[in-house]
């Protein structure tokens, strides 16, 4: 453990809330102070009790006052896109804190810490856009960085275990903010996200396709599985369970790309691996301070 | 003798149902034309848009030729009395590039969809319609992968949405008509609330189906002109109208007008009138959604499999509606 580990506290006690919480628990140099639910049974804030962190149990309201009690560098906001608003403006009252923003909302800066460099001159507010966007934003760069993208559509497949209630009232959202953040990795505006919430039992694993047209009509499905094949260390640098299915193929003048990602079975089995990669982003940049 | 004529609505889904005939290839001139005819015949309300509802223009499903926008306005202009409908699933469509726009294009009434299990991703984009002053009715497809129980908590979960309707969809076409008899009853048990029924005809059974949701209690059926549809396509309208005519059900569709229609339809529109094939029956069986058979074909002949393996195949992925891109990842694995 460092000398100064940088200080966390988490807002929302939901599937993602419970799963970072248990990432943090276990990481180097992150110390996790709080976690805010809205219920005391909430299995966050139970899990936090016996981690002996201080918990709060009344949402948007507790806020305000876990911010008093502890000094934390980094808020992470777990809760809804429409209630970040609302933490935005609490946090505005306490300048040091800076805040790492789970939900789909507009008002964060996208980031990737796999392509972005962390820049916080301009917000305090850095959001990891959803887990469509993160999870593909290396492959997306990947791709952009060699040939230019006409067209693009990310499709994700979630387990709907996997899909808590505030995700589902923010498909909006995830949607607008996983079209702005692969608009700007792929440097192509005509794109489309597409999310997919399905129920199979046991559940199926978090699954992303990547159909693409290129400009350049001379690029084939050979040369583009050799680069990925190059690269696979940078995609899976800290999704260590990114799992290409099949090799990369074509529908009509589109590529197609396919991956799984699964997590390592923290708060939720790996199916859910669309938690761990924003969890693990997460990790991954309060690491590198 | 009864000679009292029990009111029943025909819904025609030609124009975004059959859209997936025509593989999401409808003109604006196209809808126009069947528009203005259908209202003639005495159609009141017709669902307009891509095959898989607004938003649903793509890569993975199909892109339209025309947008929803332009499809909507033709039939705006063309049919000023009808009742425009759109089918809206949330994640293809958004409130902010889908619903806003379709409002101000004309659209009055949208049926937002969920798969069975996941109604409530419905609620924000009902209470969004219902706020702009629209009708809104919940969708919910694919019924074929619940029990009739699961579906009742379903509803049970709508039922604070402020809906006044729900639409049952055989997305699959797998509904035998006993189960329609059954579903329909134990909801008009639990709940009241209108019921509109859609079917799918993989089985040839979206006519029975269709007949029996009426007797049940429905006040509403799906129906597209040739049965032009996903997969094996909907009940016929030009067989629907006159058979419940038949059966003392007003649906105030003129009979002689809806027969020339089809005729017009297929001559003039060059509309599509969908065929039952083996593969049809075997995404039944697959409790495959519908629209999956040409994705499938194209798949096996790409990866030189047989399709229906690839139908069989999708069976133990539990595929939901939109999920093309994996039906071609399972012909890939197949060809291996």
């Amino acid at each position: 453990v460092g000398n100064n580990p940088v200080k966390v506290g988490i807002f929302g006690s939901g599937n993602i809330g419970t799963d970072l919480l248990m990432k943090l628990s276990r990481a180097d140099n992150i110390d996790c102070k709080f976690i805010i639910g809205r219920r005391k049974e909430s299995a966050g804030v139970i899990l936090a009790q016996k981690l002996g962190l201080s918990t709060y149990c009344d949402g948007i309201n507790s806020l305000e006052v876990a911010l008093h009690d502890h000094s934390v560098d980094w808020l992470a906001d777990v809760s809804s896109a429409r209630v970040h608003e609302q933490v935005m403006q609490i946090v505005e009252r306490h300048k040091d804190v800076k805040v790492l923003d789970f939900t789909p909302s507009s008002l964060s800066t996208p980031f990737v810490p796999a392509v972005d460099q962390l820049d916080m001159r301009e917000s305090n507010d850095i959001g990891l856009i959803s887990c469509g966007a993160q999870s593909s934003a290396p492959l997306i760069h990947l791709l952009s960085k060699s040939f230019k993208i006409n067209k693009l559509e990310l499709v994700s497949s979630l387990a709907s275990l996997s899909v808590g209630p505030a995700t589902r009232q923010n498909l909006d959202e995830y949607i607008y903010k996983t079209e702005q953040a692969i608009a700007k990795y792929s440097k192509c505006d005509q794109v489309k996200a597409i999310l997919i919430v399905n129920p199979a039992s046991p559940p199926i694993n978090m699954t992303v396709s990547l159909f693409f047209e290129l400009a350049d009509t001379t690029i084939s499905t050979t040369m583009l599985d050799e680069l990925i094949s190059k690269h696979l260390k940078f995609l899976k640098e800290y999704i260590p369970n990114f799992e290409l299915v099949g090799k990369v193929t074509t529908k009509n003048k589109y590529f197609l790309i396919t991956y799984h990602v699964t997590g390592s079975g923290d708060y939720l089995p790996s199916y859910a691996g669309n938690l761990d990669v924003l969890t693990n982003a997460a990790v991954r940049l309060w690491q590198s301070l | 003798m009864n000679n009292i004529f029990t009111p029943i609505e025909i819904h025609d889904v030609t124009l975004r149902d059959g859209n997936h005939a025509l593989k999401h290839q409808l003109t604006a001139q196209q809808a126009s034309t069947y528009a203005h005819e259908a209202s003639q015949c005495g159609v009141k309300s017709i669902e307009i848009g891509h095959g898989n509802g607004l938003g649903g223009s793509s890569v993975l499903v199909g892109e339209s030729f025309c947008s929803d926008r332009e499809l909507i306005e033709a039939v705006k202009m063309a049919a000023p009395a009808v009742e425009i409908v759109a089918h809206v699933m949330p994640s293809f469509a958004t409130i902010k590039k889908d619903i806003e726009p379709a409002i101000v294009a004309g659209v009055t009434k949208f049926r937002v969809a969920a798969h069975c299990t996941e109604v409530d991703t419905t609620e924000r984009q009902i209470s969004y319609v219902l706020d702009a002053g629209k009708k809104a009715s919940l969708a919910i497809m694919m019924i074929t992968h619940v029990s009739v129980q699961r579906l009742l908590d379903e509803i049970g979960t709508a039922s604070n949405f402020g809906i006044s309707e729900i639409v049952l969809m055989d997305s699959v076409g797998r509904l035998v008509p006993s189960d329609v008899a059954s579903i329909v009853n134990s909801i008009k048990e639990n709940f009241d609330i209108k019921i509109a029924f859609h079917a799918h005809d993989n089985l040839g059974l979206a006519m029975a189906n269709s007949f029996t949701a009426a007797i049940s209690g429905c006040q509403t059926i799906d129906a597209s002109i040739l049965g032009m549809g996903a997969g094996a396509g909907n009940t016929p309208l030009e067989v629907l109208a006159p058979a419940f005519d038949l059966a003392k059900f007003d649906s105030g569709i003129n009979l002689s007008s809806v027969l020339r229609l089809a005729r017009y339809s297929r001559t003039n529109l060059h509309f599509v009138q969908p065929r039952r094939g083996d593969l049809e029956v075997a995404t039944a069986l697959s409790n495959l959604f519908s629209g999956y058979s040409p994705v499938i074909q194209a798949a096996a002949e790409r990866y030189n499999v047989d399709p229906l393996d690839v139908a069989y195949a999708c069976l133990g992925k539990k595929l939901v509606a939109g999920q093309e891109d994996l039906v071609l990842r399972v012909a890939e694995e197949l060809s291996h």
